[in-house]
């Protein structure tokens, strides 16, 4: 008796428990990262926050695999006929975009012309291209009035621009109207009354995606979303995101002051690490048009007055696990690593920056440092920069101003005294750097080139050359020559690489390591 | 009544003019604009000008001015430059943090405050009215954000009662809301209690030099009942002028402690935009923050000739 | 409830502003000498010394030191130099340009509308997003932030300075003045200028209290003076991001700016009621 009565007791009350469990809690990714997201077509802005987004909206043709190689996303498979002048792509069955169309060739054509009035490389493919066409629903072709080895490299680019695809009706917006409305097939969705610029942006798991089969690969392979929601939440400062890290109010933070991490590690519920990226480093732009700087000597000097490991400390103070000396243009780590000709700026000499200065007669004119004061980095590492600069005996005149000035100041191709400048440090992150095709320092393309506006023939040939080597081998080879050449003539002076700390709540997991953060693999479990 | 109200608003036109040039010159004398910024590190000259050219930046200030002008005649207060997003929903989004702080501190302000200028006035010279008026003037002489700070180590970060940082709206419940405010509203209520105990006491003691309280002690009243029945009725009008005239310096102080707790508020979105260079959203930001101050001191006005019938009659 | 007749509490209030004053100037005049001592004796402490770095308060360094390593006890004692010559700068520059205004459209009619409209228009912004805006877009530095952090403060003295000068045209010997055939600029200087003094320099210390903390709000955002020229504002400004490792940064420059403000403040109150007992406790 009293059995059966414990029996039924027990069997009730596991019945009421399986009906209170709720179906399964939604789950919410709360995230904090640098930079606000006030804009989202990634067309028309290069800000990293906003293309890190617009990967989580959007699918791509094709992305890189962690050995920076290009692997088939949307495309199930394509090819390259004989003559090397006509690719065709057929599409994986099953892409639906967030409104529930269909994903179709003519979404793609229309994408790849739009994207191709704004890359550089998009447009270096459309100089060689003789058309686009479908073929059915989903497979079209492109064909080239030459062979060029460059398409598929161009369909992956990760940085400066991507290729996204969305719907014709919004790819056929001309390249120079910003879109309004971002519907995309990625493995989110944007939930555009959610996002309030300057307080959050959410995006919800798009139920229509099919992820690849293969195992997720930096940005290439299977993206599972793992999340019902994220939501990137936007800070004051960072001090109020550690803050909310630690209270448990938001998952996973990065871009952490280092000067916080002995705060973070009494706390054994968070887990820190390097952020699983390839890495960034702070970069010194040299205005190559302006005296004193339009000297070569000077310019050598000043990297003789640079010291990354001071510019590093700066960041973060004694933690020298977080970040590296490193002497490549293309960074560290990267398929075209290689330390040719950055004797000057690996190791610090007041003495042969003072004998360059003499040697070049520099006359003790003011070089103008463009200094932000509303970011921390900026602030601090330039700080060390003039003062470095200053007992390399330079005259330094220390111009603070915020971001914005700066942005706008920088375009100014004036003396520095009726407005312009001579120089300033900038952050390219590596996604962008390790590629000569997409840093933007190296191309000696003089008007055209980036800001600095460095002018150098043999930069220009070998650039062409780079873009147009088809195996592996040349392009390297290429590559160490432009940065020999670069270095020679001082296009910039990068200052150590780092990857910044993120910080995140144990029950989160499943960060790809590559050189963008992407987190549609991340999981939240309770 | 209504012949006072309609010239006090129509007064108040010229002021409006006033902010609107004021803010329009401001933005646009000054080196830096939206179009570098927005196209961010890899744009080409050519993409910052497209840019330029498509927010009539490329304009004539003038011309510029009177595009703005017609607009704000349809009653509309432009986009955002970066988001697209109409001004006026961004202000109404973020609305809610500020409103709410503003409204508890001016709340515990006045609780705090007035009790303590007529207890300062009533003790006049002797060392309790020393050690308000002292205490008034630390009150806004610590930076809000030192104050902030402070707050946050001890009752958030040390003892863990409060919440760090960040706003729960209302629609997450009252209580859930309330907490979130109270260690921003003590920060901000240090600075504005401040202001307004100080501005109590001497008004009390003008009131209190007044014929009528003179005759009242001379008849023989005792000073409490003086201050009871005569001093404190009229001084009613004046604490509605102070939280008026200090509200500019309330309006200040939220926008540096929506920073240091992370309130997703007015201030902050003001912040932002002036160091992004958003035009329409600094502008309209300014215009809104002006006009209310404008309507709070006709209320102002209105309070004091619905209290006072000579002010009513035109004489001020 | 035993309170002193009025009048008695009067002399007793003559007596404790005295103590106040006292007070208030010996703290100035600390400070001030800290502003004008501790640079060449002790530089601006802008060496940095990245194997110092965030030292908690100590022998070595009694203050700490921020994250470059930098000793934050030289830089608050020299950054009283920065923060007093904002003060006495924006000062000045209100007093001039306000008085200016004041004085001219107190006595000429025609201008009193269009200027006080002017007037009544800057302060109808907050005073702190208005000297944001300024610093920020015309770029930080000393001159700008003094610049940036005077505008919104101008107004008030403005309309004070009219005030007086209002008040003034009633009296007696002005109008003398103007029947002996003056001229107007004489009159302003001769008999109004002297008689608005006292009221100037009262509000004039109220100027120089706030606008050393506007500068302090000015670089919190970011929008300041370059630490190559330590001020409290901009020491305090490089502790933000990580006040809760080390609190220090903040803290000491906090206080002595608090104490200076005070004590300015406290300065303007005991003047002020020295001038005109009644009007004790409000501000212009």
């Amino acid at each position: 008796m009293l059995r059966t009565v414990i029996t039924a007791g027990l069997a009730g009350a596991l019945c009421l428990a399986a009906a209170m469990a709720p179906a399964r809690a939604e789950t919410v990714l709360r995230i904090k990262n640098t930079g606000d997201i006030k804009q989202l077509d990634a067309l028309f802005t290069s800000a990293y926050p906003v293309r890190d987004m617009a990967y989580l909206i959007y699918d791509t043709l094709f992305s890189l695999d962690a050995n920076y190689r290009a692997q088939p996303q949307m495309v199930e498979s394509h090819q390259l006929s004989a003559d090397g002048r006509t690719y065709s792509f057929k599409l994986r069955d099953g892409l639906t975009f967030h409104d529930g169309k269909p994903v179709t060739s003519a979404d793609c054509i229309a994408s790849i012309e739009r994207w191709m009035k704004k890359d550089s490389l998009g447009a270096e493919i459309e100089k060689r291209l003789d058309g686009m066409k479908a073929i059915d629903a989903t497979s079209f072709e492109l064909r080239l009035k030459e062979p060029f080895a460059r398409v598929i490299d161009g369909f992956a680019r990760m940085t400066a621009y991507p290729l996204f695809i969305m719907p014709e009706r919004l790819a056929k917006t001309p390249a120079t109207t910003e879109l309004k409305e971002f519907v995309g097939s990625g493995p989110f969705k944007l939930l555009p009354d959610e996002w309030v610029p300057g307080v959050k942006f959410v995006v919800a798991k798009h139920a229509g995606y099919k992820p690849r089969g293969e195992q997720p690969s930096a940005l290439a392979g299977a993206k599972i979303a793992g999340v019902d929601r994220i939501e990137r939440v936007q800070f004051s400062d960072d001090l109020s995101a550690v803050n909310a890290l630690l209270a448990g109010e938001i998952d996973y933070a990065v871009e952490i002051p280092s000067e916080m991490l002995p705060v973070l590690e009494k706390d054994k519920s968070i887990q820190l690490a390097k952020a699983p990226i390839l890495g960034k480093n702070f970069q010194v732009v040299i205005n190559h048009t302006q005296p004193p700087m339009d000297n070569v000597k000077i310019r050598q000097a000043l990297q003789y007055a640079i010291s990354q490991s001071d510019s590093m400390q700066a960041l973060f103070g004694p933690r020298k696990d977080l970040y590296q000396l490193c002497p490549a243009l293309f960074m560290c780590g990267s398929p075209y690593e290689t330390d040719i000709g950055s004797e000057r700026f690996m190791k610090q000499d007041f003495e042969k920056a003072k004998a360059l200065l003499k040697e070049a007669g520099y006359d003790g004119t003011p070089i103008v440092y463009l200094h932000p004061m509303d970011s921390k980095a900026q602030r601090d590492i330039g700080t060390v920069m003039v003062n470095s600069m200053r007992k390399a005996g330079f005259t330094v005149d220390d111009v603070q101003m915020d971001t914005a000035t700066m942005f706008t100041r920088r375009t100014n191709k004036n003396p520095p005294k009726q407005g312009g400048w001579n120089v300033f440090i900038t952050g390219f992150a590596g996604d962008a750097l390790i590629d000569p095709l997409t840093n933007p320092y190296v191309t000696g393309a003089c008007e055209k080139a980036f800001i600095g506006w460095p002018c150098d023939k043999p930069l220009q040939e070998l650039w062409q050359k780079f873009l147009l080597a088809s195996d592996e081998a040349a392009r390297k080879a290429i590559a160490v020559e432009m940065q020999a050449r670069s270095n020679e003539i001082v296009t910039y002076i990068p200052l150590g690489q780092f990857n910044d700390i993120s910080a995140w709540r144990k029950p989160v997991s499943g960060f790809v390591p590559g050189p963008i953060l992407t987190y549609w693999n991340v999981r939240k479990s309770d | 009544m209504a012949r006072f109200l309609i010239s006090r608003l129509l007064a108040t036109l010229p002021v409006m003019l006033t902010v609107l040039v004021t803010v329009f010159m401001l933005l646009h004398i000054g080196p830096g604009d939206p179009a570098a910024a927005m196209a961010g590190d890899n744009a080409s000259a050519e993409q910052i000008a497209q840019i330029r050219q498509r927010l009539h930046l490329d304009q004539p200030l003038v011309v510029q001015f009177l595009i703005y002008l017609r607009q704000l005649a349809q009653f509309d207060l432009g986009v955002s430059v970066y988001s697209g997003r109409p001004v006026a929903m961004m202000i109404l989004q973020r609305a809610e943090p500020t409103l709410m702080l503003a409204l508890t501190t001016t709340l515990m302000s006045v609780l705090v405050a007035v009790p303590a200028g007529v207890f300062a006035a009533r003790r006049l010279g002797l060392t309790t009215d020393y050690v308000v008026m002292v205490l008034s003037v630390a009150g806004f002489s610590i930076p809000v954000f030192v104050i902030g700070y402070a707050l946050m180590q001890l009752f958030a970060i040390e003892l863990g009662w409060l919440p760090v940082q960040g706003y729960r709206p209302l629609a997450s419940g009252l209580w859930n809301s309330l907490r979130s405010l109270v260690l921003p509203t003590a920060a901000l209520t240090l600075l504005f209690a401040a202001l307004v105990a100080r501005i109590t006491r001497a008004t009390l003691l003008n009131v209190l030099s007044e014929d009528y309280i003179r005759t009242a002690r001379a008849k023989g009243l005792p000073e409490n009942r003086v201050i009871a029945t005569h001093a404190l009725k009229n001084i009613g009008v004046p604490v509605v002028t102070v939280i008026g005239t200090s509200f500019a310096a309330l309006l200040g102080g939220v926008v540096v402690t929506e920073s240091v707790f992370n309130l997703p508020g007015i201030g902050r979105l003001t912040v932002d935009a002036i160091l992004s260079r958003d035009y329409p959203v600094v502008q309209g930001v300014m215009l809104v923050f002006a006009f209310v101050l404008v309507v709070v001191n006709v209320l102002v006005d209105l309070s004091y000739a619905l209290f006072d019938p000579r002010i009513r009659q035109g004489s001020r | 409830m035993s309170a002193l007749p009025l009048p008695a509490r009067a002399g007793r209030s003559f007596k404790a502003s005295t103590v106040a004053i006292t007070l208030s100037l010996t703290i100035v005049a600390a400070i001030a000498a800290c502003a004008l001592l501790a640079p060449p004796l002790l530089g601006y402490s802008n060496d940095l010394n990245m194997g110092e770095a965030l030292q908690p308060p100590g022998a070595a360094h009694w203050f700490g030191t921020d994250n470059l390593g930098r000793d934050i006890f030289v830089r608050t004692l020299s950054g009283a130099r920065t923060s007093i010559m904002v003060g006495l700068g924006v000062s000045m520059l209100t007093l001039v340009a306000g008085g200016l205004i004041g004085l001219v459209a107190g006595y000429l009619r025609m201008a009193d509308t269009v200027l006080m409209r002017i007037m009544d228009g800057l302060m109808a912004i907050p005073g702190v997003l208005l000297a944001i805006a300024l610093a920020s877009l015309l770029g930080g530095g000393l001159a700008t932030v003094m610049i940036a952090i005077s505008i919104p403060e101008i107004p008030r003295t403005a309309r004070l300075m009219r005030g007086v000068v209002l008040s003034l045209r009633e009296m007696p010997y002005v109008d003398a003045a103007i029947a002996s055939g003056a001229g107007t600029p004489r009159i302003l200087l001769r008999h109004v200028l002297p008689n608005a003094t006292e009221a100037l320099i009262v509000q004039a210390t109220f100027v120089c209290a706030s606008a050393i903390l506007a500068e302090a709000i000015l670089s919190f955002i970011g929008v300041g003076i370059s630490p190559d020229l330590p001020s409290w504002g901009n020491v305090m400004a490089g502790g933000r991001q990580f006040f809760r490792a080390a609190p220090w940064v903040i803290a000491f420059p906090g206080l002595f700016l608090s104490l200076l403000v005070i004590a300015i403040n406290l300065l303007g109150d005991a003047l002020r009621e020295r001038i005109d007992p009644r009007l004790s406790g409000r501000r212009a």
